[in-house]
């Protein structure tokens, strides 16, 4: 990543595989976890994130710049052009874009927006998970979670007879 | 934040407690869906703990005991998630409506007229999803003539979409009702007191 204009401070992120990413202070602080460190000086120029590899990252990265407050970035002019109700619906539009991706990485997206605290990224990740799976057959949800049913098949009945308004 | 060899995540992967973030999202009648995915998901599901942030069945509600939008609505009795109301007719005012509803599945049945005049002194609903999914309401009769004798019980069955008629038996002791899980047990209330 190219270094930005003087003046904004930079935090530089590492991957545990090796990877950094410098990014502006306010889009890091999109995550609460760093946001945290850094208002508790337990941070320094470079953070080590553990557990989130460098591909996963530099997606969280990228949904952090395009949700950081216009404000931050670019001064108050964006926000002021642009209508609210313009600007949420073209957030929408991108996001639906940005998690077009494979089930093991919105899994991996959904950890790396818990561990770093990201609430939008999370209920992006989660709620996209959800629209997948919540009208979908016992067995495509068993094969879109890789889980496997260890019921035995009488106690399997028993289980859905007693939830069986759930399956009308 | 485990990763099996090839790289791939599953649900397996996530903590306890970011299946519970996701499932919270979800509508309740999904979530009892997904009780029955493996035994894992429905420990978790059924955890005291995590149903506390999962969407629920309703267990319970206030409501005012005058009325309700135009038509007075009586909830009379309610059984493992159904309601068991008299609605009361905008005209003729003398006439009400029997109605069973589910407010989890938003759906409502009005009970045909149960065709025996005689006084209704109390009305009981019966339904245990685990048994059947047909509901039973249970009019208890007052005899005509004779003051606080129960001369029989009309019974609604949601299976058969009709009321038949059973006459008291037990001759002219007082008789309580005992609901266990949905089943009633008719006791003679001398006998126990």
């Amino acid at each position: 990543m190219a270094t930005r204009e003087a003046g904004k401070k930079m935090i530089m992120l590492k991957s545990p595989d090796g990877m950094e990413f410098e990014v502006e202070e306010a889009v890091a602080m999109e995550s609460q976890t760093i946001r945290k460190m850094i208002e508790d000086d337990c941070a320094d120029t470079a953070i080590l994130i553990p557990n989130i590899n460098s591909k996963i990252l530099s997606r969280v990265i990228e949904y952090c710049n395009k949700h950081v407050p216009t404000t931050g970035a670019t001064g108050a002019a964006a926000s002021d052009t642009v209508a609210p109700a313009a600007l949420a619906e073209d957030l929408k539009i991108w996001d639906a874009e940005f998690i077009k991706v494979n089930r093991a990485t919105r899994f991996n997206l959904i950890q790396a927006a818990s561990y770093l605290n990201i609430k939008g990224l999370l209920d992006l990740t989660s709620q996209t998970t959800i629209d997948t799976i919540s009208d979908n057959s016992l067995e495509e949800i068993r094969s879109f979670l890789s889980t496997k049913n260890d019921y035995l098949p009488e106690e399997e009945q028993t289980i859905r007879r007693e939830n069986q308004w759930a399956f009308q | 934040m485990n990763r099996s060899k090839n790289g791939a995540t599953s649900v397996a992967d996530l903590t306890d407690d970011l299946i519970i973030e996701i499932l919270s999202l979800l509508p309740v009648k999904s979530v009892c869906r997904f009780k029955c995915v493996s035994r894992l998901w429905y420990s978790l599901i059924s955890h005291p703990e995590h149903r506390k942030r999962l969407p629920q069945t309703i267990s319970g509600f206030f409501y005012p005991k005058h009325r309700l939008n135009d038509e007075q609505i009586f909830p009379k009795d309610c059984c493992n998630g159904l309601i068991f109301c008299l609605c009361w007719k905008d005209s003729p005012i003398d006439e009400a409506d029997y109605v069973v509803c589910n407010p989890a599945t938003e759906e409502w049945v009005v009970l045909p007229d149960a065709g025996h005049k005689s006084d209704a002194i109390a009305y009981r609903l019966g339904f245990d999803g685990a048994m059947s999914l047909h509901f039973h309401v249970f009019q208890i009769l007052e005899d005509d003539e004779d003051y606080g004798y129960i001369s029989g019980v009309n019974i609604y069955s949601s299976e058969t979409g009709a009321w038949s008629y059973k006459e008291n038996g037990w001759g002219d002791n007082e008789i309580q009702i005992v609901e266990m899980r949905g089943l009633f047990q008719w006791n003679d209330a001398l006998a126990h007191t």
